[in-house]
């Protein structure tokens, strides 16, 4: 009763910084809505400012720039297929083929709403149960975070790419992409051949836009713009007043919004795992029990609003280990861990002893950041979704102008922009013979995951590869991927024998 | 012309993967066990499922839903020629930033493109375009985030003159 009562104090005490959240919000969602700009990069860059004002202030605004940049991540994902980070790379999978059925308002609500009710409902779950919660990483080793990012990737290949044995090898390709680079133990150059700037691994957001962004640009050029011409009078005879109308019908997903949020919540416990893994798992999730499977990857609401849900609830699983055990769930927690430390915090379990008002802070933050982001941005949604009718040689060249100088920000190399451009060669070439690009940067973002947890789990059985197998977690892990992989071989029997008894 | 889908295409990603595959291992041969692992594990992956591939594509050949060839792949030839015109500039773009600088090289980019898609007669839109994301990029990138990207005496000027 107490924790309820603090909470409640804290919820009041935050809405006292509505100045800061609000343009926190607006900026959180236009760098999450460019790829090459994140919530991380922009909390760096604005480090001067966020270690100059108060803790509590420095801490409401890194936290509503991050809830909002999740939120922005998915826009340019439905509206030209580019996801802003890895996270939305499933909301492409429905959200893009909505948007060339004019349908990218409707798309754009149900990505809010999600977003939102995602948001409100992962950290109300984490408000009630932070306690329990930050014992989840206590129980996952290496071993088992091999096997997680493994059946991760395999969920990743079943989805996206429509053909099992297509998917796994631009999974697996992106995999050994990621893992170009100087090793973690021996510090040897594998694979990078003998350019220096790949020397600390392929960089991510090069990766992203040229899979992404320029891929979809040289496939823009065929079709003149992205709504289909027979969709172009309902794109563009969307209104305002349908806002309300489409909040309405999302909200009667409400229960699988509210369970993809808790799958976010608790793949984002998981350090390293993120939204990229949690969006594809509720995507499954929300396929395997929805009444027409068949619909999904058509553009179908529901194939927006469960990867967008589980994106959001990961914005709040991710803060667990850092505030629970000091340990950073992700690249923006490490960020805010560096601040919080700068101003004088000590993060780990006598946080919430020694200041409470912090730990749950944090969450009571986020909590207000999603209920304001309903007024600033359903409004906007209808003029977003007009993107989709600009014809394709005036987006062209805004989308290759501004990704291309997006794949130069994080690291300052004029060669990441020339990699963006050979990913792009790549991309373009997949999306043609349909090896899924989704599943190669998947693959690229894990890899270098996978090999440093796969390292040390071999370190500590001094090389037997029986450790893998060694664990009841492990294991149970194992045969769910084998389901996975098992699912769309019994599938295809089943439905050719329905077939051959019609 | 043979209307059946080719299965060159299809086998330049998987052919490629096994490249790389080949090429990352030679890259680790002498390293200790653990260092490459992964390479080992994923490139026999790779490996396993471009035999499976192989596999189903002699089989499809011989059935004669595909054929050798690169039918499918590309469209017809003005958009290709808009397609390839698009990478030839971006790779210009790219290799020319550090002799004309961040405004210059990115105009001409942004003009050229809209010109390569749109055609001659967007020769204003494509002014206007090229102007306005060169002034919001400037804005954003050089005077407000303060990216280093290469700067010609024209954007010192430019910066000079704002800041």
């Amino acid at each position: 009763m107490e924790q309820f009562q603090t909470i409640a104090g804290l919820f009041v005490y935050s809405l006292q910084y509505w100045w800061v959240m609000i343009p926190a919000v607006i900026l959180g969602n236009v760098v999450g809505a460019i790829p090459g700009f994140s919530a991380a990069n922009t909390i760096i860059i604005l480090l001067p400012l966020t270690l100059s004002v108060d803790v509590e202030v420095a801490l409401i605004f890194m936290m509503a720039l991050y809830s909002a940049s999740q939120l922005g991540n998915g826009i340019p994902a439905i509206l030209v297929n580019i996801p802003g980070t890895g996270g939305a790379a499933a909301t492409t999978l429905d959200g893009y083929p909505m948007a060339q059925k004019g349908q990218a308002q409707r798309a754009l609500v149900y990505c809010f709403v999600a977003s939102i009710f995602g948001g409100l409902i992962g950290t109300m779950f984490v408000l009630s149960l932070l306690p329990i919660l930050s014992q989840v990483g206590y129980y996952l080793h290496s071993v088992e975070m091999v096997v997680i990012i493994l059946f991760g990737l395999t969920l990743i290949a079943v989805i996206a790419a429509k053909d099992l044995v297509k998917g796994l090898l631009a999974g697996l390709l992106g995999l050994l992409i990621g893992a170009i680079g100087t090793d973690f133990i021996y510090s040897e150059p594998r694979a990078t051949f003998g350019l220096l700037e790949l020397y600390d691994g392929v960089p991510l957001v090069p990766a992203l836009i040229g899979l992404f962004a320029v891929s979809e640009i040289f496939t823009l050029i065929e079709r003149g713009r992205v709504v289909k011409d027979e969709f172009l009078d309902v794109a563009v005879s969307s209104k305002f007043s349908d806002v309300w109308a489409m909040v309405k019908e999302s909200m009667s997903h409400w229960f699988l919004m509210t369970w993809t949020a808790i799958i976010g919540v608790v793949i984002g416990i998981i350090p390293g795992a993120g939204a990229s893994i949690a969006s594809f798992v509720a995507y499954q999730q929300a396929r395997t029990f929805s009444k027409t499977p068949e619909l999904f990857g058509t553009g179908i609401p529901e194939g927006v609003a469960a990867p967008e849900s589980a994106n959001n609830g990961v914005t709040s699983g991710t803060l667990v280990p850092l505030m629970a055990i000091g340990v950073p769930g992700g690249s923006t927690a490490a960020i805010m861990m560096v601040v919080l430390q700068y101003h004088g915090v000590t993060l780990g379990p006598r946080l919430f002893i020694d200041q409470p008002e912090l730990a749950y802070g944090i969450f009571t933050a986020s909590l207000i950041t999603y209920l304001m982001m309903i007024p600033l941005m359903f409004p906007m949604a209808m003029y977003m979704s007009r993107v989709t009718t600009v014809p394709a040689f005036l987006l062209v060249p805004m989308i290759l102008a501004f990704t291309m100088l997006g794949a130069f920000v994080p690291r300052g190399y004029m060669f990441d922009m020339g990699l963006a451009v050979g990913f792009g060669l790549l991309g373009y070439i997949a999306r043609k013979t349909g090896y899924h690009v989704t599943a190669i940067l998947i693959g690229v973002i894990l890899g270098p995951l996978m090999e440093q947890y796969l390292m040390r789990a071999l370190r500590i059985s001094r090389g037997d590869v029986g450790i893998l197998f060694s664990s009841y977690i492990g294991n149970a892990l194992w045969v769910f991927l084998i389901i996975t992989l098992l699912i769309p071989f019994l599938r295809e029997r089943m439905t050719k024998s329905k077939m051959e008894a019609g | 012309m043979d209307k059946r889908p080719g299965v060159i295409p299809e086998l330049i990603i998987p052919v490629g993967a096994v490249l790389f595959g080949i090429y990352y291992l030679s890259t680790v041969w002498t390293l200790p066990f653990q260092a490459k692992v992964v390479g080992l594990y994923v490139t026999s992956g790779i490996v396993f499922l471009f035999a499976i591939l192989c596999f189903r594509f002699v089989r499809e050949l011989r059935s004669g839903e595909k054929s050798w060839g690169l039918h499918g792949f590309f469209s017809d030839p003005v958009t290709e020629g808009r397609r390839w015109g698009v990478l030839l500039a971006t790779m210009l773009f790219i290799a020319l930033m550090p002799v004309l600088g961040f405004a210059l090289a990115l105009f001409l980019f942004v003009l050229s493109t809209v010109l390569l898609v749109g055609g001659k007669a967007k020769i204003k839109a494509a002014f206007i375009v090229a102007t306005s994301i060169t002034i919001i990029s400037f804005g954003i990138f050089i005077l407000f985030v303060k990216v280093r990207f290469p700067l010609s005496i024209i954007d010192e000027t430019i910066k000079n003159l704002v800041l």
